[in-house]
């Protein structure tokens, strides 16, 4: 009997401790943590304090790094070449362990969300979805920053005027006009180039047709390459895209909104960056609706929902032009050109700069100079080590070897400019020039840009022609999205499903059957407006500041 | 008279006594799974209380404020919410009217075929689909049923014929949507009916012959009447699921052109609540679908005892 006793006992306690263990919040996890970061730096205090003494005290601190996958040779995210030298030089130059957490680049949104709902999540974080960054900070996930400007000296360097916002620093893009708290920093997109129209140069020669020098002579090219789908190779695609059309269409859309928009129609109407509510846009969709009953257009576009197919048929030699990010034809990865030419030794794609408005300028849109966004989370232990970390990585000539390396191992000099190597050993880089750990800046950066322009051509398998040409049209009359410095909040909730339900509708719009475009483009619109849209809208027309 | 009583009170305690010394054991071994669903199921119950509250994920469920009914009054505002109610039900009553029936037809005619050998292999082909994912069959799907791409459609086009847009147009969609369920799973189901069939006492049907039933008049009169009670709690348990969906099979098939009839409650809840960030408005939406899914499966159990079965409970 006693021994049974015994036994329930142990049973009901071992009850008590899971409950308890499943009950409690997310503070538990950081309590415990906390408390093993205390004594590791009582302990280690006492040992260095009498040594040395202008050092700043050890402290260990946790780092998000993107994890994009393993194939192709690459190595364990939070443990490589790269982030061994992190390590050894960090503890060297500011007193820092460091212990790097991944996240995957795919999953980046929902992934950081459960690492900050659970109290889990790194001391340094960083994400490109500003409205995971809003709602963290509506709900008091970050700490404020504006106490540690003064640590911050070297990012402030690197990133420099707001171009965007002139007389402004960009290292307070994200300050509270009202209150002049600051929540996160962004980092400096190096390279803000947009988007390019690619076309299959091979097939305009062999038709005896010039480069499109405007919208309808582009059009002309594709219904020749629809005609002649027998000279050219059968199952012809004259222009292919997926059922994201506001990013695949975007250089044809932005020819169409109206050129006299005033500033502020254009800020208050981009809602979650989407043009559907611009003036103008009606047109650009119409025009592509046209196109698709022309069958100008893959019809199963509307079914990819990412590149896979798109590059299959791209390097299959079917299809004739496409918009994507500016050099995505000539990329290394995943190599449009290299795989066309397997298949079509002769086969060429060129960027092109077709699509003028109603002024004539071919208006395209370019990136923010504000990229991702570095914030650290309000149960950090230490936010000071945090910081000191952000502006450590912005010292040049720490992201310049994180980013080329070491010469002849990592690159090589080419007129005393580096041109990157593929590397295929320990010391392959996960993400192109480390952009996922050189987080204060997405790209490369040599300290002037025409080095960095040089530098970055040089990084290319194809000429170097494509790419400088491929850099001027992308450039052309391109304008960064607007930004006035407010304070947001309404997209939050809403962003996700608008994205989506965008994307139905635009696909939707583009395959209306003949006469029936105004009906379904109006539905969309309606239903878009009820979804969130209005929402956004009216917040940002409360809250918009005449810049001018 | 008392004396016998008293008598009769010892032995029944000594007789519990004995038996809980003979089976003390086995209760403690029911500790464990009764533990598992406390701690892991009962407890993590209690954050439904979020459904009342504004969610702050660094908060926690305890400490958020309290909201009242505002995430019901939200979700039941949103036209997003209502269709895709009605979609989830419309696409469940669907899968009841083609997947219900089939896997009892299928099996009386597996039953009746007499070469043993053919039905194994019959059955084992049609359980296989079962275990592809939802991704693999709409990969399938998209390479069968594409516009133009497709092999249908290759054929069609080939032939002189219009492509017919399975995936594209909302109307067929909804019908590719049930082939392919009944598709998956017809095979699958058919193995409860089978161990049902072969439940049933054969000397049922030597006496239906000697009475001189034929081989229709045997599974309409022995057969059927056998499996009846399984296939009303199949039916009782398929009625308790008819507002719950299932996440990857509409997710998987659903695209751009058809989120009209494809949108339902599970994807609405994903996208809205989960990539929204919305926990409250998930678990408000979550607990309503619970709820209604008590209902009709209470009322399904009442109306079975009603017509003489034996229910789920």
């Amino acid at each position: 009997m006693k021994r049974t006793l015994a036994l329930l006992l142990t049973c009901f306690m071992l009850l008590t401790i899971a409950a308890c263990g499943g009950g409690s919040g997310p503070a538990d996890p950081a309590s415990t943590k906390a408390d093993a970061a205390d004594v590791a730096d009582a302990k280690d205090a006492e040992g260095t304090k009498e040594v040395v003494e202008e050092k700043p005290e050890l402290a260990k601190i946790k780092v998000e790094v993107f994890d994009r996958g393993t194939d192709g040779g690459k190595t364990n995210a939070i443990d490589n070449y790269w982030t061994d030298w992190i390590k050894e030089k960090l503890l060297e130059d500011e007193n820092i362990e460091v212990e790097f957490v991944s996240v995957s680049r795919w999953e980046e949104e929902p992934q950081l969300s459960n690492l900050m709902a659970s109290g889990t999540a790194p001391d340094v974080c960083y994400t490109y979805s500003t409205s995971l960054i809003a709602l963290f900070r509506d709900q008091g996930g970050q700490t404020e920053l504006s106490s540690f400007m003064d640590k911050l000296t070297d990012l402030d360097t690197l990133l420099g005027e707001d171009t965007a916002l002139p007389g402004r620093r960009l290292i307070e893009r994200n300050k509270i006009m009202e209150t002049g708290e600051i929540f996160s920093v962004p980092a400096r997109r190096m390279n803000v180039a947009g988007w390019n129209t690619f076309i299959r140069k091979d097939w305009l020669d062999k038709l005896g047709l010039p480069l499109p020098e405007t919208r309808d002579d582009w059009y002309n090219a594709l219904v020749a390459f629809r005609d002649n789908a027998k000279t050219l190779g059968t199952d012809v695609i004259p222009f292919i895209m997926t059922d994201d059309v506001h990013h695949r269409a975007m250089n044809l859309i932005c020819s169409f909104l109206n050129a006299d928009m005033t500033p502020k129609d254009l800020w208050v109407n981009s809602v979650i960056d989407r043009y559907y509510m611009l003036d103008g846009a009606k047109e650009g969709y119409r025009y592509l609706n046209k196109m698709y009953l022309d069958g100008l257009i893959d019809p199963e576009f509307y079914l990819y929902k990412d590149d896979v197919k798109n590059e299959e048929y791209i390097k299959a030699g079917r299809v004739g032009s496409f918009i994507h990010n500016w050099d995505q034809a000539f990329r290394n990865s995943p190599s449009y050109l290299d795989g066309l030419r397997e298949n079509v030794p002769d086969g060429e794609f060129v960027a092109i700069d077709p699509f003028k408005n109603s002024k004539g300028k071919t208006y395209k849109k370019m990136y923010d100079a504000a990229g991702l966004n570095i914030f650290v989370p309000s149960f950090s232990e230490n936010p000071e080590a945090a910081v000191r970390y952000i502006n450590w990585l912005a010292k040049p000539e720490v992201y310049q070897f994180l980013q080329f390396g070491e010469e002849g191992k990592n690159h090589k000099l080419v007129n005393g400019i580096p041109a990157v190597t593929p590397t295929d050993g320990p010391s392959i880089q996960n993400s192109s020039n480390n952009i996922d750990m050189t987080i204060p800046m997405n790209g490369l950066w040599l300290g002037d840009q025409e080095t960095t322009t040089k530098a970055l051509a040089n990084g290319y398998t194809c000429d170097p022609q494509y790419i400088v040409d491929a850099m001027k049209y992308a450039m052309k009359d391109a304008e960064a999205t607007m930004v006035v410095p407010v304070t947001l909040s309404a997209a939050g909730p809403y962003t996700e499903d608008l994205r989506l339900k965008g994307n139905d509708g635009a696909c939707n719009s583009v395959r209306a059957a003949e006469g029936q475009f105004d009906k379904v483009w109006d539905e969309f619109i309606a239903d878009w407006r009820a979804s969130g849209a209005d929402e956004i809208i009216a917040e940002r027309a409360e809250k918009y500041i005449d810049m001018n | 008279m008392s004396v016998n009583s008293e008598a009769l009170v010892a032995k029944r305690v000594s007789k519990r006594r004995s038996y809980f010394r003979r089976t003390w054991s086995l209760y403690l071994m029911l500790l464990l799974p009764l533990a598992y669903f406390i701690v892991f199921r009962y407890v993590p119950m209690t954050n439904i209380v979020m459904v009342f509250k504004n969610y702050n994920m660094f908060k926690g469920v305890w400490e958020s404020e309290w909201a009242g009914f505002v995430w019901f009054q939200k979700a039941f505002a949103s036209k997003d919410f209502w269709l895709s109610l009605r979609n989830t039900l419309g696409l469940n009553i669907l899968d009841l009217i083609i997947g219900f029936p089939m896997p009892i037809i299928l099996a009386l005619l597996l039953n009746e075929v007499v070469y043993k050998r053919l039905k194994r292999i019959t059955q084992t082909i049609i359980y296989l689909p079962h275990f592809l994912s939802w991704i693999i069959i709409s990969g399938i799907a998209f390479q069968l049923l594409a516009p133009k791409s497709g092999v249908i459609n290759t054929f069609l086009i080939n032939a002189g014929f219009e492509p017919i847009e399975f995936l594209g147009k909302e109307s067929l969609w909804i019908g590719t949507y049930a082939l392919l369920g009944l598709w998956k799973e017809v095979g699958w189901n058919t193995i409860i009916y089978l161990a049902a069939i072969t439940g049933i006492n054969t000397e049922l049907y030597e006496a239906a012959e000697i009475d001189g039933a034929g081989r229709f008049q045997k599974v309409w009169h022995v057969t059927l009447p056998g499996i009846r009670s399984t296939i009303i709690i199949l039916l009782i348990m398929n009625m308790g699921r008819i507002l719950g969906i299932e996440f990857d099979r509409p997710f998987a098939l659903q695209n751009s052109s058809v989120m009209k009839v494809a949108d339902v409650i599970s994807t609405y809840v994903y996208r809205v609540g989960i990539r929204g960030l919305q926990f409250s408005l998930t678990a408000a939406v979550g607990l309503f679908q619970s709820v209604v899914s008590l209902v009709f499966l209470t009322t399904a159990n009442w109306l079975a005892k009603k017509f003489g079965e034996r229910g789920i409970w």
